[in-house]
């Protein structure tokens, strides 16, 4: 059966009450929540009214939208980058974004690889952990800040913090 | 006439090559990094790799300048051996010294590193190795050879890899490996590809199916220098980089080359027991277009009609079809475009002793003084 209000297929069935009169809607999940939202439940309803128990069978629809809106806008503390500038560039901002983005990243991982693990070459040098990795990004962009602001006792303070991890770095761990 | 075919797959085999993406851990990555950190990112590498003995000879050419060396795929291309001995002897048309990857990356933001050959004789004769700064990735660390021992390369590009590593904090974790801008170059950050040219597969209407079965194999085929008519280049290379290690990687690709070649020469013997007379004419047709076209038209246009033709022509020699007379003329033309390479090459890191030498070279070259030309 094909929606009422569109040429789409049909697959909400509503009837309501308007009134005396029963009235039978057919219509697609675009158009039936448009009819919803604009269907004015009276405040003074105590009932649950149709309209009411078909917006909760809606709720799973918008919750993905509301997800979907709520992961893009999820921001890397570190670079900043959201994961819709991900979605929209194919470039993540810095290392820190297979933590940050991590339970997102891993499906998108698998699809392209094939697999979720690393194996070959690391590094001679040993493996800092990305926390340590990610953290010299951080340092070293609040030391810029607090420099622009004439505040050198806090950049010497964070200037000796990014010295002491390049010094673990170097000690090969 | 000359008989007999290219030796060691050339005829459609162009070159082979490996290239690393590595990211410096300390900074984010190029896309959110601002003036400022992209000029640190340039000095860590500039000064990391002057404190290596091994390293510090490395020549810093500012790649704005190298954009305009977009004739790079030519310089690709001049692979290509006509069984000449004056081609034989010509060792200015052997490729000597690195330059940045033009073909298939964005343009470069800031420089590129060569290796001079100097260098590369105690890396134990690196073939030819760039290092790019600042592209997609921090770095890019690339080999290129004219033959298909990816192996041998492996050992090389993994010695240079391990000296960078040595001054500079690679972003890695032990899950994902080698971090990467881009999430399909994460793990191995390895790409291995083989440039080949197929110009009876894409004429016969075979290399749909030839394409599909590679799939099936991990193995991806790109147009080497974009899509449509002078589609008859193509980079067959890994799809995968992370969860397969650099060797099964190298395996990966270079597994898929023998059948890769045998089908194109099937097809191309085909064309021969059709139509032997018709594919000679239009490849010394297009032979003597080539040779009236302007190789310094910068144009896209231009660019597709030369690639075009240079397919014929290539193709045209794989099969034999060509005489010594255009043979030599083959060869006169890369020659030239090859030395204008260098000139511009040498003119980017100031080299004017070099430059003006070059200069007289391609002035006698372009007056026909061909013997002059060569290389003394």
């Amino acid at each position: 059966m094909k929606c009422q209000k569109c040429q789409k297929q049909a697959t909400f069935h509503i009837t309501d009450l308007t009134g005396d009169d029963l009235l039978a809607l057919h219509l697609c999940p675009d158009c039936a929540k448009q009819y919803l939202k604009t269907d004015e439940v009276p405040d003074d309803a105590d009932a649950p009214t149709m309209s009411g128990v078909l917006q909760k069978q809606l709720k799973p629809l918008e919750q993905a939208a509301e997800d979907l809106r709520e992961l893009d806008s999820k921001e890397c503390p570190i670079c900043g980058i959201s994961f819709y500038e991900f979605r929209q560039a194919g470039r993540l901002g810095c290392p820190h974004d297979y933590v940050f983005f991590g339970s997102e990243l891993e499906p998108l991982l698998v699809n392209v690889h094939g697999d979720n693990q690393h194996v070959g070459k690391q590094p001679t040098r040993g493996v800092r952990d990305t926390e340590s990795q990610t953290e010299l990004i951080r340092l070293r962009r609040q030391m810029k800040e607090v420099v622009e602001q004439e505040d050198y006792e806090k950049a010497t303070e964070l200037r000796d913090q990014i010295r002491k991890i390049e010094g673990e770095g170097q000690s090969g761990d | 006439m000359i008989d007999e075919k290219i030796d060691n797959n050339n005829d459609v085999i162009i070159s082979s090559r490996i290239r690393l993406a590595r990211n410096i851990a300390d900074f984010p990555f190029i896309s959110t990094c601002s003036d400022d950190q992209r000029n640190e990112i340039e000095n860590a590498v500039r000064d990391g790799l002057m404190h290596d003995d091994q390293l510090s000879e490395l020549t810093f050419v500012d790649s704005l300048e190298l954009e305009s060396l977009e004739r790079q795929f030519l310089l690709d291309l001049q692979l290509i051996t006509v069984p000449d001995p004056v081609a034989a002897e010509n060792s200015d048309i052997e490729p000597e010294q690195a330059t940045t990857d033009t073909v298939e990356s964005k343009p470069a933001t800031q420089e590129s590193a060569a290796l001079e050959p100097a260098v590369v004789d105690t890396l134990s004769s690196l073939d030819d190795v760039s290092l790019t700064v600042n592209e997609e990735d921090h770095l890019r660390i690339t080999i290129s050879r004219s033959d298909l021992d990816l192996e041998s390369a492996w050992d090389q590009l993994c010695y240079l890899d391990d000296r960078i590593e040595q001054h500079l904090n690679y972003a890695f974790s032990p899950r994902w490996g080698y971090l990467t801008a881009c999430p399909a170059n994460v793990g191995t950050g390895m790409r291995v590809s083989v440039l080949v040219h197929l110009p009876a597969l894409v004429m016969t209407g075979q290399l749909e199916k030839v394409f599909r079965t590679l799939q099936r194999l991990n193995v991806v085929a790109r147009g080497a220098f974009g899509e449509g008519a002078t589609g008859d280049f193509f980079r067959i290379s890994n799809q995968a980089t992370l969860g397969i290690n650099e060797s099964e990687l190298i395996d990966q690709v270079s597994s898929v080359i023998p059948s890769l070649v045998k089908y194109e020469r099937e097809a191309r013997n085909f064309l021969l027991a059709e139509n032997r007379e018709g594919v000679r004419r239009d490849v010394t047709e297009a032979l003597d277009e080539l040779c009236k076209s302007d190789l310094d038209d910068p144009s896209e246009e231009s660019n597709e009609q030369v690639m075009a033709l240079l397919s014929k022509v290539r193709m045209g020699c794989g099969m034999g079809l060509l005489i010594q007379d255009d043979a030599n003329r083959v060869n006169r033309l890369f020659g030239l475009v090859h030395l204008r390479h260098r000139l511009l090459a040498a003119v980017a890191r100031e080299d004017y002793r070099q430059a003006s030498e070059l200069r007289d070279r391609i002035q006698r070259l372009e007056h026909g003084q061909w013997n002059e030309g060569r290389p003394t």
